[in-house]
């Protein structure tokens, strides 16, 4: 499947991935700026007031309305996180014009870029601000959302690891915001900050789906109505994310209200870069495949816990293990863990079927890119705005070229880092 | 090519064909050739978490609850000791499996060596291997997994309003057992259930990709013996049209009260599924006004809808995050009591086909849907192929006469959990 990026204007770019093989069509469109605190929370609401109405469109009934016409077509808002910078990221899914029931005519592609054309430049604007109703109902609901992070206790887990393990970086900015920071938002606020987006942010679009010379000029038309050409557009490069290493691992000791305890370890991996594969291939072989050491050995062999899984950041090179386990099985877990980690030190130890399964995974979940259209364009995002190849077999080769020598190099540099364990007080 | 019992199943306007197979054993066979780059298959049971009474061969057993699940875990494992995991990694095939209320499932998704992953596939299925270590050591696992669901507040909503809505079905027991239950689990039981459910006139197997549907047949022939069995009589449990009781709560370290407001209806037929889904979504799909108020009052966060029909179970439920949980349970009912004295308008059925007929044709978007849909359909002996039409071609009369039936309050339960220390206790 092709991807053939088009530069829209100056920093605006749309890939476009032209295929027949499926009934949906997909647009994505990212407004991306580099990352603050502040930003952060504004942009988080920004988007859920602009999804709530405009000028066309004053409330949710008469947009879902309006989608629900388009035959359940589906528009989201968020705010999305690239490591240092984060975007206004809209998604659009939507039912392509040859599948509707017989009889029915309509042009879908052309009604959905015109019902994103009014929410995103005919918002609903008074006193120098978004709607401030909307803004104050958002906050709310948004800060119902970060409380209710406890709810899932895995979640929660993750989030109060990250807030340690990232502290000092970027990273350290939960994509949710935070109680104060939510709370600091005002209508005029995030006005500013959507004037902002809308003039100076780079924006990367994607479509998938059929492509016609008809598509493509609705597409260009709608990006260039939508925003001008940026005067100094953000340049894309990788993230330079260095997390804090501590001299002995730092351990971190909660409680909460529950059965079952939370384990989540970091590891930092020293001379880590991204376009070599050696790490996720290594990543595969230590704890994410059901033949992985942490699996077979945390799990199966000493039966400590129903899960245990390894998991490699390409944005910074941190390795996460996370367990759900009780805190009587924790030495003995960690014990282990270590265990399997000085084998893979030693690439005797890297056995040629696990080296190979984990290649095949690897490379089979990247040919089955092909197959998910959302995915695929999500992909393409990504690899760009890390500013990576968007290559495929590209990436396949590189994973197959990867030794046992080099998961022993990557096993030798792994260091714990943080040790996190969220205690389970109910019996 | 061989002679056969087969059917071609087809929709030439969405573009969808598969071929049927029934195997002399009673198997029945799902073939869809597609372009995609990924198989998948699946190879499921009739029989799930529901399947605790049953007769068979004359008699009546009961098992533990929990069974199903149990049994699905143990399938990986082989009299050579060897892990079918491991059989799939080394060919780059990524295996899972589920046990729901009705069904158990074995699956793989692959991009290469498809034939080899399914003979693995069919031979793990067939070579079911239970001792008294391999079951000890289960029952240590799954215990560890029953406390992680324990701890989802998700999952103790969900399973106390089928408490609360039913009386004798078994959808009221968590699928994976209680610890007390599974401790009854013996190698003995579990053969007795596998060799009862796992007769192939209860299973099928359901296959897509770029496969060459002869050669998936001549698999099936070689691997799977002729020999026709027995047909597996399942209980119908008696339940009544009321609910069990009207209120369920509990208490959970949660931040804002979450709640499940469920409408039962178990005289429901596969020929009702395509209304009763159009009539909750006319009534409480995000384009109407239920869900508008209760969202722009902040009175509800993290809305849900949907409804369920499966060969033991249908139901409704709406849902979500509130602070006053009786509050939209009484704006609930007398929303109904409008709708019903007042009528649906014709409006929100149109949108609610033209969703749901968008989210048929989505069924056909990947080798995944494509395989759990024809799976699906043999479960509940519906035709998947022409669902979507079956959705267009339904009346505004037929969701206007299935209001009646269905929205009467004694159908009604509500699911509630509270913070800690909630002030009323629990029910």
């Amino acid at each position: 499947m092709n991807i053939e990026v088009k530069k829209i204007g100056k920093g605006k770019t749309l890939g476009v991935i032209g295929t027949d093989k499926f009934k949906f069509n997909y647009l994505a469109l990212n407004f991306l700026l580099p990352k603050t605190e502040e930003n952060i929370a504004s942009a988080v609401i920004l988007a859920r007031v602009l999804a709530r109405g405009s000028e066309m469109y004053p409330d949710i009934k008469s947009i879902n309305k309006k989608l629900g016409m388009l035959y359940g077509a589906n528009v989201s808002f968020t705010a999305g996180d690239f490591g240092d910078k984060f975007s206004l990221k809209i998604c659009a899914g939507f039912l392509d014009g040859h599948f509707l029931p017989k009889g029915e005519k309509m042009d879908i592609l052309g009604e959905m870029t015109e019902v994103l054309y009014q929410l995103l430049s005919r918002p609903i604007v008074e006193n120098g601000g978004l709607s401030a109703e909307y803004t104050e109902q958002e906050k709310k609901f948004q800060t119902d959302k970060i409380n209710a992070q406890i709810n899932n206790k895995d979640v929660y887990a993750l989030k109060r690891f990250a807030s340690v393990v990232y502290e000092g970086t970027p990273m350290r900015h939960d994509m949710d915001g935070t109680i104060d920071s939510i709370s600091a938002v005002t209508p005029t606020a995030i006005y500013a900050l959507f004037g902002e987006i809308l003039k100076k942010s780079r924006l990367e679009a994607v479509y998938a789906g059929r492509v016609t010379e008809e598509v493509e000029n609705t597409l260009v038309s709608f990006i260039n109505r939508l925003c001008p050409d940026r005067e100094e557009p953000m340049e894309l490069k990788a993230p330079q994310i260095g997390v804090r290493k501590y001299d002995q691992v730092r351990e971190v000791y909660e409680e909460i209200s529950a059965k079952q305890g939370r384990m989540v370890l970091s590891y930092t991996i020293p001379g880590y870069d991204p376009e070599l594969s050696g790490v996720e291939v290594f990543n595969h072989i230590f704890g994410a495949s059901p033949i992985s050491r942490l699996f077979a050995n945390v799990r199966e062999r000493l039966q400590l816990c129903y899960y245990c899984m390894s998991s490699a950041s390409t944005v910074t090179g941190l390795m996460t293990v996370r367990s759900g386990l009780d805190i009587d099985k924790k030495s003995v877990a960690i014990e282990e863990i270590e265990r399997q980690l000085g084998l893979l030190c030693d690439e005797k130890n890297v056995s040629e079927e696990e080296l190979e399964a984990a290649k095949l995974d690897i490379c089979g979940s990247l040919t089955s890119l092909e197959d998910n259209i959302s995915n695929l364009a999500e992909w393409y995002i990504n690899r760009t705005v890390y500013a990576r190849h968007i290559d495929l077999e590209k990436c396949k080769r590189t994973v197959n070229a990867v030794t046992a020598a080099d998961i022993a190099r990557v096993a030798r540099g792994c260091r714990l880092n943080v040790s996190y364990f969220l205690h389970g007080t109910e019996k | 090519m061989k002679k056969r019992n087969t059917e071609i199943l087809e929709n030439a306007y969405i573009g969808e064909k598969c071929v049927k197979y029934v195997h002399k054993s009673g198997l029945e066979v799902y073939i869809t050739e597609k372009e995609f780059s990924g198989f998948y298959a699946i190879f499921g049971t009739r029989y799930g978490s529901y399947d605790n009474k049953f007769t068979a061969d004359g008699k009546e057993y009961t098992v533990p609850a929990g069974i199903a699940h149990f049994l699905e875990h143990k399938m990986f494992e082989s009299l050579e000791g060897t892990d079918a995991f491991e059989e799939y990694a080394a060919i780059g095939a990524d295996a899972n499996a589920y046990t729901s209320i009705d069904r158990t499932a074995y699956l793989f998704s692959c991009t290469e060596n498809f034939y080899e992953a399914l003979r693995v596939l069919i031979n793990m299925v067939l070579t079911p291997h239970f001792t008294d270590e391999n079951v000890a050591k289960e029952q240590g696992i799954i215990g560890q997994e029953i406390k992680m669901s324990e701890d989802r507040a998700g999952s103790v909503i969900t399973f106390n309003l089928f408490k609360a809505m039913y009386e004798t079905n078994p959808i009221r027991i968590p699928i994976a057992g209680t610890i007390e239950s599974i401790a009854e689990i013996t190698p003995e039981l579990l053969y007795h259930c596998y060799n009862i459910f796992y007769r192939m006139n209860n299973m099928a197997l359901c296959v897509c990709g770029k496969v060459d549907a002869e050669k998936v047949m001549d698999i099936v022939d070689e691997m799977i013996p002729e020999t026709a069995q027995s047909e597996v009589a399942f209980e119908v449990i008696d339940e009544p049209a009321e609910v069990y009781q009207k209120r369920i709560t509990a208490e959970f370290e949660v931040s804002r009260p979450i709640f499940r407001i469920g409408v039962k209806f178990p005289e429901a037929k596969a020929e009702d599924e395509a209304v009763c889904d159009i009539l909750w979504e006319s009534l409480f799909g995000e384009c109407e006004d239920f869900y508008q108020e209760v969202y722009e009052s902040g009175m509800v966060s993290g809305y849900t809808n949907y409804y369920d029909f499966c060969r033991v179970c249908s139901y409704f439920v709406v849902g979500g995050h509130s602070d006053d949980p009786e509050a939209v349970y009484a704006k609930f009912c007398q929303y109904l009591e409008e709708k019903l004295k007042n009528g649906i308008s014709e409006e929100a059925v149109e949108l609610a086909k033209r969703a749901l007929y968008s989210e048929c044709v989505g069924n056909f978007e990947s080798s995944e849907n494509i395989a759990e849909t024809m799976f699906e359909s043999f479960l509940v002996g519906e035709k998947g192929l022409d669902k979507a039409e079956s959705y267009a071609s339904v009346t505004y009369g037929q969701v206007s006469e299935m209001a009646k039936r269905v929205l009467d309050e004694r159908r009604f339960a509500l699911s509630v959990i509270y913070p800690k220390n909630h002030e009323g206790g629990t029910v």
